[in-house]
Protein backbone atom coordinates (compact mmCIF):
# COMPACT_ATOMS: atom_id res chain seq x y z
CA UNK A 1 0.00 0.00 0.00
CA UNK A 2 0.98 3.51 -0.64
CA UNK A 3 2.35 5.63 2.00
CA UNK A 4 1.18 8.54 2.69
CA UNK A 5 3.53 11.10 4.39
CA UNK A 6 1.58 13.96 5.76
CA UNK A 7 2.71 17.43 7.72
CA UNK A 8 1.41 17.74 11.17
CA UNK A 9 0.19 14.31 11.40
CA UNK A 10 0.24 10.99 11.12
CA UNK A 11 -1.17 7.89 9.26
CA UNK A 12 -3.29 5.10 10.01
CA UNK A 13 -4.72 2.67 7.70
CA UNK A 14 -5.80 0.83 6.46
CA UNK A 15 -8.90 0.79 7.87
CA UNK A 16 -12.70 -0.55 8.17
CA UNK A 17 -14.91 1.98 6.70
CA UNK A 18 -16.84 2.31 10.10
CA UNK A 19 -13.94 2.38 11.82
CA UNK A 20 -12.43 5.49 10.00
CA UNK A 21 -15.35 7.47 10.70
CA UNK A 22 -15.57 6.60 13.70
CA UNK A 23 -11.65 7.71 14.25
CA UNK A 24 -12.88 10.61 12.58
CA UNK A 25 -15.64 11.72 15.45
CA UNK A 26 -13.45 11.03 18.03
CA UNK A 27 -10.22 13.03 16.59
CA UNK A 28 -11.86 16.49 16.30
CA UNK A 29 -10.58 18.21 13.16
CA UNK A 30 -9.21 14.44 11.43
CA UNK A 31 -9.91 13.71 7.70
CA UNK A 32 -10.23 10.37 6.48
CA UNK A 33 -8.65 10.51 3.19
CA UNK A 34 -10.35 7.60 0.56
CA UNK A 35 -8.35 5.21 -1.00
CA UNK A 36 -9.49 2.39 -4.01
CA UNK A 37 -7.83 -0.08 -1.51
CA UNK A 38 -9.62 1.25 2.05
CA UNK A 39 -9.25 4.04 4.24
CA UNK A 40 -6.66 5.71 5.38
CA UNK A 41 -6.77 8.07 8.57
CA UNK A 42 -4.92 11.42 9.21
CA UNK A 43 -4.80 13.06 11.83
CA UNK A 44 -4.14 16.75 12.03
CA UNK A 45 -2.03 18.26 15.20
CA UNK A 46 -2.70 21.76 14.87
CA UNK A 47 -6.10 23.62 14.56
CA UNK A 48 -5.58 25.71 11.45
CA UNK A 49 -2.99 22.91 9.37
CA UNK A 50 -2.17 22.98 6.41
CA UNK A 51 -4.61 20.04 5.75
CA UNK A 52 -7.86 21.08 6.53
CA UNK A 53 -9.68 24.90 6.36
CA UNK A 54 -9.98 26.28 9.86
CA UNK A 55 -13.51 26.26 10.12
CA UNK A 56 -12.98 22.12 9.74
CA UNK A 57 -11.33 22.55 12.50
CA UNK A 58 -13.42 24.83 14.65
CA UNK A 59 -16.75 22.87 13.81
CA UNK A 60 -16.25 18.97 15.11
CA UNK A 61 -17.61 16.65 12.28
CA UNK A 62 -16.15 14.51 9.85
CA UNK A 63 -14.45 15.23 6.68
CA UNK A 64 -13.76 13.38 3.76
CA UNK A 65 -11.47 14.13 1.44
CA UNK A 66 -11.29 11.30 -1.76
CA UNK A 67 -8.15 10.10 -3.33
CA UNK A 68 -6.80 12.07 -6.74
CA UNK A 69 -9.37 15.24 -5.31
CA UNK A 70 -8.40 17.98 -3.44
CA UNK A 71 -11.98 18.74 -2.37
CA UNK A 72 -13.23 18.49 1.23
CA UNK A 73 -16.29 16.84 1.77
CA UNK A 74 -18.39 17.01 5.02
CA UNK A 75 -20.37 13.96 5.58
CA UNK A 76 -21.58 14.17 9.09
CA UNK A 77 -22.61 17.72 10.73
CA UNK A 78 -23.16 16.37 13.97
CA UNK A 79 -20.95 14.38 16.90
CA UNK A 80 -22.67 11.29 17.69
CA UNK A 81 -24.03 10.86 21.48
CA UNK A 82 -22.29 7.50 22.32
CA UNK A 83 -20.10 5.02 19.96
CA UNK A 84 -19.74 1.36 20.52
CA UNK A 85 -16.86 -0.76 19.96
CA UNK A 86 -14.17 1.07 19.28
CA UNK A 87 -11.16 0.76 20.85
CA UNK A 88 -10.01 -0.17 24.38
CA UNK A 89 -10.82 1.57 26.99
CA UNK A 90 -7.00 2.53 28.48
CA UNK A 91 -7.92 2.09 32.12
CA UNK A 92 -6.65 -1.23 32.82
CA UNK A 93 -9.00 -1.87 35.49
CA UNK A 94 -12.16 -1.02 33.51
CA UNK A 95 -14.69 -3.92 33.54
CA UNK A 96 -14.49 -3.95 29.78
CA UNK A 97 -11.00 -4.87 29.73
CA UNK A 98 -12.10 -8.13 31.94
CA UNK A 99 -11.94 -10.88 28.91
CA UNK A 100 -14.56 -13.14 29.83
CA UNK A 101 -17.14 -10.57 31.00
CA UNK A 102 -18.79 -9.66 27.42
CA UNK A 103 -19.37 -6.03 28.80
CA UNK A 104 -19.56 -4.00 24.85
CA UNK A 105 -17.15 -0.79 24.73
CA UNK A 106 -19.09 2.00 24.79
CA UNK A 107 -17.99 5.92 24.64
CA UNK A 108 -20.39 9.04 25.19
CA UNK A 109 -18.26 11.32 22.92
CA UNK A 110 -17.91 15.04 24.43
CA UNK A 111 -16.90 18.53 23.45
CA UNK A 112 -14.41 19.96 26.08
CA UNK A 113 -13.12 23.24 25.45
CA UNK A 114 -13.21 23.07 21.46
CA UNK A 115 -12.11 19.39 21.27
CA UNK A 116 -13.25 16.12 20.78
CA UNK A 117 -12.72 14.16 23.79
CA UNK A 118 -14.50 10.35 24.78
CA UNK A 119 -15.74 8.97 28.12
CA UNK A 120 -15.83 5.20 29.03
CA UNK A 121 -19.22 4.33 29.55
CA UNK A 122 -18.57 2.17 32.20
CA UNK A 123 -15.35 3.55 34.09
CA UNK A 124 -15.96 7.10 33.42
CA UNK A 125 -12.16 7.82 32.39
CA UNK A 126 -12.27 10.67 30.31
CA UNK A 127 -9.94 10.20 27.17
CA UNK A 128 -8.57 14.16 26.00
CA UNK A 129 -6.28 14.46 23.04
CA UNK A 130 -3.16 12.51 23.61
CA UNK A 131 -4.54 9.69 25.34
CA UNK A 132 -7.04 9.73 22.67
CA UNK A 133 -4.78 9.32 19.77
CA UNK A 134 -2.39 6.53 21.59
CA UNK A 135 -5.73 4.64 22.10
CA UNK A 136 -6.86 4.82 18.77
CA UNK A 137 -3.34 4.05 17.40
CA UNK A 138 -2.31 1.10 19.49
CA UNK A 139 -6.15 -0.34 18.88
CA UNK A 140 -5.48 -0.56 15.37
CA UNK A 141 -2.09 -2.23 15.51
CA UNK A 142 -0.94 -0.03 12.42
CA UNK A 143 2.41 1.70 12.04
CA UNK A 144 2.06 4.90 12.95
CA UNK A 145 4.28 7.34 10.04
CA UNK A 146 4.93 9.91 13.08
CA UNK A 147 6.23 13.27 10.92
CA UNK B 1 -39.83 8.20 41.73
CA UNK B 2 -36.54 5.76 42.87
CA UNK B 3 -39.14 2.70 42.66
CA UNK B 4 -37.37 -0.28 40.29
CA UNK B 5 -34.30 2.22 39.41
CA UNK B 6 -30.48 0.98 39.45
CA UNK B 7 -28.28 3.20 41.46
CA UNK B 8 -25.18 3.01 39.26
CA UNK B 9 -23.68 6.78 40.70
CA UNK B 10 -25.09 9.38 42.73
CA UNK B 11 -25.15 11.62 38.80
CA UNK B 12 -27.75 9.35 38.31
CA UNK B 13 -30.12 10.94 40.88
CA UNK B 14 -32.04 14.74 41.03
CA UNK B 15 -31.56 16.88 44.30
CA UNK B 16 -35.12 16.25 44.30
CA UNK B 17 -34.71 12.29 44.45
CA UNK B 18 -31.77 13.06 46.95
CA UNK B 19 -34.50 15.36 49.53
CA UNK B 20 -37.16 12.47 48.88
CA UNK B 21 -34.25 9.87 50.20
CA UNK B 22 -33.29 12.28 52.60
CA UNK B 23 -37.00 12.69 53.97
CA UNK B 24 -38.00 8.85 54.22
CA UNK B 25 -34.33 8.85 55.81
CA UNK B 26 -35.47 11.22 58.74
CA UNK B 27 -38.82 8.77 59.47
CA UNK B 28 -36.56 5.88 59.00
CA UNK B 29 -34.17 6.87 62.28
CA UNK B 30 -35.16 4.19 64.77
CA UNK B 31 -37.75 2.46 62.19
CA UNK B 32 -38.62 -1.31 63.17
CA UNK B 33 -41.19 -2.73 60.75
CA UNK B 34 -42.37 -5.38 58.47
CA UNK B 35 -42.49 -3.30 55.07
CA UNK B 36 -40.43 -5.24 52.98
CA UNK B 37 -41.33 -8.69 54.55
CA UNK B 38 -41.14 -11.17 51.57
CA UNK B 39 -38.50 -9.37 49.84
CA UNK B 40 -35.06 -10.62 49.37
CA UNK B 41 -31.76 -8.68 49.23
CA UNK B 42 -28.66 -10.44 47.65
CA UNK B 43 -25.41 -8.49 49.06
CA UNK B 44 -22.78 -9.17 46.55
CA UNK B 45 -19.60 -8.09 47.95
CA UNK B 46 -16.60 -9.37 45.47
CA UNK B 47 -14.55 -6.89 47.54
CA UNK B 48 -14.05 -6.81 51.54
CA UNK B 49 -16.55 -4.87 53.15
CA UNK B 50 -17.33 -4.32 56.74
CA UNK B 51 -19.66 -0.91 57.11
CA UNK B 52 -21.62 -1.20 53.56
CA UNK B 53 -21.83 -4.79 53.51
CA UNK B 54 -23.28 -4.90 57.41
CA UNK B 55 -25.42 -1.76 57.56
CA UNK B 56 -27.07 -2.52 54.21
CA UNK B 57 -28.04 -6.15 56.15
CA UNK B 58 -28.92 -4.58 59.21
CA UNK B 59 -31.29 -2.00 57.10
CA UNK B 60 -32.83 -5.09 54.95
CA UNK B 61 -33.76 -6.73 58.28
CA UNK B 62 -35.01 -3.71 60.24
CA UNK B 63 -37.32 -3.44 57.05
CA UNK B 64 -38.88 -6.93 57.48
CA UNK B 65 -36.44 -8.55 54.82
CA UNK B 66 -33.70 -11.00 54.05
CA UNK B 67 -30.51 -11.37 52.93
CA UNK B 68 -28.30 -13.45 50.76
CA UNK B 69 -24.98 -12.94 49.70
CA UNK B 70 -20.77 -13.44 50.08
CA UNK B 71 -18.41 -11.07 51.29
CA UNK B 72 -15.29 -12.25 49.13
CA UNK B 73 -14.81 -13.64 45.75
CA UNK B 74 -12.77 -16.62 47.04
CA UNK B 75 -16.16 -17.50 48.85
CA UNK B 76 -17.88 -17.83 45.99
CA UNK B 77 -17.75 -20.06 42.02
CA UNK B 78 -15.91 -16.49 41.02
CA UNK B 79 -12.82 -18.38 42.82
CA UNK B 80 -14.00 -21.52 40.21
CA UNK B 81 -13.62 -19.24 37.26
CA UNK B 82 -17.71 -18.05 36.82
CA UNK B 83 -18.09 -14.51 34.98
CA UNK B 84 -19.74 -11.72 36.83
CA UNK B 85 -22.22 -11.57 34.50
CA UNK B 86 -23.38 -15.33 35.34
CA UNK B 87 -23.12 -14.85 38.73
CA UNK B 88 -25.86 -11.51 38.52
CA UNK B 89 -27.68 -13.97 36.38
CA UNK B 90 -27.84 -16.16 39.63
CA UNK B 91 -28.45 -13.40 42.36
CA UNK B 92 -31.20 -11.74 39.87
CA UNK B 93 -33.15 -15.33 40.12
CA UNK B 94 -32.44 -15.34 43.79
CA UNK B 95 -33.35 -11.62 44.63
CA UNK B 96 -35.66 -8.69 44.42
CA UNK B 97 -32.86 -5.89 44.98
CA UNK B 98 -28.54 -6.63 44.06
CA UNK B 99 -26.05 -4.98 46.01
CA UNK B 100 -22.79 -5.37 44.48
CA UNK B 101 -19.10 -4.62 45.30
CA UNK B 102 -16.83 -5.40 43.12
CA UNK B 103 -12.84 -4.40 42.02
CA UNK B 104 -13.42 -2.96 38.83
CA UNK B 105 -15.13 -0.05 37.37
CA UNK B 106 -18.37 -0.41 35.44
CA UNK B 107 -19.04 -3.28 37.41
CA UNK B 108 -22.17 -2.19 38.79
CA UNK B 109 -23.50 -1.09 35.11
CA UNK B 110 -22.38 -4.14 33.98
CA UNK B 111 -24.41 -5.94 36.42
CA UNK B 112 -27.69 -3.52 35.90
CA UNK B 113 -27.37 -4.02 32.00
CA UNK B 114 -28.05 -7.81 33.02
CA UNK B 115 -30.23 -7.73 35.47
CA UNK B 116 -34.15 -7.23 35.41
CA UNK B 117 -34.24 -6.50 38.92
CA UNK B 118 -32.59 -3.22 40.78
CA UNK B 119 -28.89 -3.03 41.64
CA UNK B 120 -27.01 -0.79 43.63
CA UNK B 121 -23.85 -0.24 43.42
CA UNK B 122 -22.04 -0.87 46.78
CA UNK B 123 -18.16 0.76 45.06
CA UNK B 124 -16.64 0.06 41.89
CA UNK B 125 -13.60 -0.15 42.28
CA UNK B 126 -11.80 3.36 42.14
CA UNK B 127 -15.05 4.99 40.48
CA UNK B 128 -18.51 5.72 42.37
CA UNK B 129 -19.83 4.61 45.96
CA UNK B 130 -23.16 6.56 45.67
CA UNK B 131 -24.96 5.22 49.14
CA UNK B 132 -21.88 6.50 50.90
CA UNK B 133 -21.80 9.38 49.62
CA UNK B 134 -25.64 10.03 50.24
CA UNK B 135 -25.00 9.09 53.94
CA UNK B 136 -22.45 12.21 53.56
CA UNK B 137 -24.95 14.50 52.11
CA UNK B 138 -27.43 13.36 55.03
CA UNK B 139 -25.02 13.61 57.42
CA UNK B 140 -24.15 17.44 56.56
CA UNK B 141 -27.68 18.01 56.31
CA UNK B 142 -28.67 16.71 59.70
CA UNK B 143 -25.61 18.75 61.89
CA UNK B 144 -25.88 21.94 59.57
CA UNK B 145 -29.40 21.98 58.37
CA UNK B 146 -28.44 22.71 54.92
CA UNK B 147 -26.26 21.42 52.07
CA UNK B 148 -26.35 24.86 50.25
CA UNK B 149 -23.82 27.59 51.21
CA UNK B 150 -21.03 25.69 52.98
CA UNK B 151 -17.89 25.32 52.04
CA UNK B 152 -15.89 21.95 52.24
CA UNK B 153 -12.64 20.40 52.11
CA UNK B 154 -12.39 17.54 50.67
CA UNK B 155 -9.09 15.94 51.91
CA UNK B 156 -6.52 12.94 50.66
CA UNK B 157 -5.90 10.44 47.67
CA UNK B 158 -9.31 12.26 45.50
CA UNK B 159 -7.36 10.17 42.72
CA UNK B 160 -8.39 6.78 43.53
CA UNK B 161 -10.61 7.10 46.33
CA UNK B 162 -14.21 6.41 44.98
CA UNK B 163 -15.78 7.90 48.49
CA UNK B 164 -14.49 11.33 48.09
CA UNK B 165 -15.11 11.61 44.59
CA UNK B 166 -18.75 10.55 44.93
CA UNK B 167 -19.27 13.19 47.78
CA UNK B 168 -17.75 15.54 45.15
CA UNK B 169 -20.35 14.72 42.52
CA UNK B 170 -23.19 14.54 45.31
CA UNK B 171 -22.15 18.04 46.38
CA UNK B 172 -22.84 18.99 42.52
CA UNK B 173 -26.62 18.58 42.87
CA UNK B 174 -26.45 21.15 45.64
CA UNK B 175 -25.13 24.67 45.72
CA UNK B 176 -21.90 24.94 47.90
CA UNK B 177 -20.24 27.75 48.40
CA UNK B 178 -16.62 26.66 47.26
CA UNK B 179 -15.16 22.90 47.71
CA UNK B 180 -11.39 23.11 48.31
CA UNK B 181 -9.63 19.99 46.74
CA UNK B 182 -6.91 19.59 49.08
CA UNK B 183 -4.53 16.75 47.90
CA UNK B 184 -0.88 16.11 46.98
CA UNK B 185 -0.18 16.91 43.37
CA UNK B 186 -0.28 13.00 42.19
CA UNK B 187 -3.60 12.44 44.05
CA UNK B 188 -5.12 15.24 42.55
CA UNK B 189 -8.98 14.79 41.74
CA UNK B 190 -9.72 12.76 37.97
CA UNK B 191 -10.23 14.80 34.81
CA UNK B 192 -14.13 13.41 34.81
CA UNK B 193 -14.66 14.91 38.72
CA UNK B 194 -13.46 18.26 37.53
CA UNK B 195 -15.36 18.05 34.30
CA UNK B 196 -18.65 17.85 36.37
CA UNK B 197 -17.55 20.62 38.81
CA UNK B 198 -16.70 22.87 35.81
CA UNK B 199 -19.78 21.76 33.80
CA UNK B 200 -22.42 22.52 36.75
CA UNK B 201 -20.31 25.90 37.73
CA UNK B 202 -19.62 24.61 40.90
CA UNK B 203 -16.59 27.13 42.63
CA UNK B 204 -13.70 24.53 43.21
CA UNK B 205 -9.91 25.26 44.34
CA UNK B 206 -7.08 22.54 43.89
CA UNK B 207 -4.82 23.20 46.99
CA UNK B 208 -1.81 21.04 48.47
CA UNK B 209 -2.35 21.91 52.31
CA UNK B 210 -5.50 21.82 54.73
CA UNK B 211 -4.03 24.31 56.99
CA UNK B 212 -3.77 27.08 54.50
CA UNK B 213 -7.64 26.62 53.55
CA UNK B 214 -9.09 25.36 57.19
CA UNK B 215 -9.83 28.80 58.08
CA UNK B 216 -12.77 28.92 55.35
CA UNK B 217 -13.79 25.66 55.98
CA UNK B 218 -17.17 24.43 57.33
CA UNK B 219 -17.21 20.60 56.03
CA UNK B 220 -13.68 18.88 56.36
CA UNK B 221 -14.15 15.17 54.26
CA UNK B 222 -10.87 13.48 55.46
CA UNK B 223 -9.73 10.33 53.40
CA UNK B 224 -6.91 8.07 53.99
CA UNK B 225 -3.78 8.90 51.91
CA UNK B 226 -2.20 5.53 51.09
CA UNK B 227 1.67 5.30 51.39
CA UNK B 228 1.58 2.48 48.80
CA UNK B 229 0.26 5.23 46.43
CA UNK B 230 3.30 7.18 46.23
CA UNK B 231 6.01 6.93 44.10
CA UNK B 232 8.29 7.11 46.79
CA UNK B 233 8.75 6.75 50.58
CA UNK B 234 10.32 10.36 51.09
CA UNK B 235 7.68 11.83 48.83
CA UNK B 236 4.96 10.22 51.13
CA UNK B 237 6.72 11.64 54.17
CA UNK B 238 6.85 15.11 52.96
CA UNK B 239 3.16 15.17 52.81
CA UNK B 240 1.36 13.08 55.24
CA UNK B 241 1.17 15.87 57.71
CA UNK B 242 -0.42 18.32 55.59
CA UNK B 243 -3.40 15.28 55.36
CA UNK B 244 -3.98 14.81 58.68
CA UNK B 245 -6.45 16.53 60.63
CA UNK B 246 -5.88 17.53 64.15
CA UNK B 247 -7.19 19.19 67.33
CA UNK B 248 -5.24 22.21 66.87
CA UNK B 249 -5.95 22.78 63.65
CA UNK B 250 -9.53 22.56 64.47
CA UNK B 251 -9.41 24.83 66.99
CA UNK B 252 -7.14 27.21 65.32
CA UNK B 253 -9.85 27.33 62.41
CA UNK B 254 -12.45 29.94 64.00
CA UNK B 255 -14.94 28.39 62.09
CA UNK B 256 -17.58 26.06 63.18
CA UNK B 257 -16.63 23.42 61.21
CA UNK B 258 -17.44 19.18 61.15
CA UNK B 259 -15.15 16.70 60.00
CA UNK B 260 -16.22 13.46 58.24
CA UNK B 261 -14.80 10.36 57.15
CA UNK B 262 -16.19 7.55 55.27
CA UNK B 263 -13.77 5.32 57.63
CA UNK B 264 -11.75 2.80 58.80
CA UNK B 265 -9.58 5.33 59.12
CA UNK B 266 -5.81 5.08 60.21
CA UNK B 267 -4.01 8.08 61.53
CA UNK B 268 -5.55 10.84 59.40
CA UNK B 269 -7.81 12.01 62.14
CA UNK B 270 -6.68 12.89 65.80
CA UNK B 271 -8.04 10.41 68.15
CA UNK B 272 -8.36 13.31 70.34
CA UNK B 273 -11.24 14.97 67.89
CA UNK B 274 -13.27 12.08 68.78
CA UNK B 275 -15.00 13.52 71.63
CA UNK B 276 -15.39 16.95 70.32
CA UNK B 277 -17.76 18.69 68.74
CA UNK B 278 -15.93 18.63 65.19
CA UNK B 279 -16.20 15.16 65.35
CA UNK B 280 -19.38 13.58 63.16
CA UNK B 281 -17.56 10.57 61.61
CA UNK B 282 -19.18 7.97 64.04
CA UNK B 283 -22.36 9.72 63.82
CA UNK B 284 -21.87 9.61 59.63
CA UNK B 285 -21.66 5.78 60.51
CA UNK B 286 -24.54 5.50 61.66
CA UNK B 287 -26.64 7.16 59.33
CA UNK B 288 -25.59 4.35 57.11
CA UNK B 289 -28.60 2.43 58.43
CA UNK B 290 -31.24 4.68 57.72
CA UNK B 291 -30.25 6.20 54.70
CA UNK B 292 -30.27 2.56 52.95
CA UNK B 293 -33.37 1.23 54.81
CA UNK B 294 -34.85 4.50 52.55
CA UNK B 295 -33.28 3.63 49.77
CA UNK B 296 -34.16 0.21 49.89
CA UNK B 297 -37.93 1.12 50.47
CA UNK B 298 -38.42 3.77 47.79
CA UNK B 299 -36.68 1.34 45.32
CA UNK B 300 -39.27 -1.06 46.66
CA UNK B 301 -41.93 1.26 46.18
CA UNK B 302 -43.27 0.82 49.64
CA UNK B 303 -42.70 3.13 52.47
CA UNK B 304 -43.34 3.58 56.15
Amino acid sequence: MTSIRVEEGFLLGPLEYRDALLLAFAANGAQVVFMDDGYYLVLQDKPGGSLLASAAVLNPGIILRRAGSNAYERVAENLPGEIEGLAPCPNPTCITNQPREKAARRFRVLVMEGRVAMQCVYCGTLIMRDDLRRMLAASLRVEADHS
Amino acid sequence: MLKGRDIISILDLSREELEELFSTARRMEGYRGRILEGWIVALAFFEPSTRTRLSFESAAKRLGASTIGFSSAESTSIAKGETLSDTVRMLDSYADIIVLRHRYEGAALLAANIARHPVINGGDGRQHHPTQAMIDLYTVERIKGSIDDLNYAVVGDLKHGRAASSFIYGLTMFKPGRIYLVSPPSLRARPEVIRVLRERGVRYTETQSLSEVIGDVDIVYMTRVQKERFRSLREYEEVKGSYKMTLELAENSGRDLIVLHPLPRVDEIDQRLDETRYAAYFQQAANGIPVRMALLSLIAGVEP
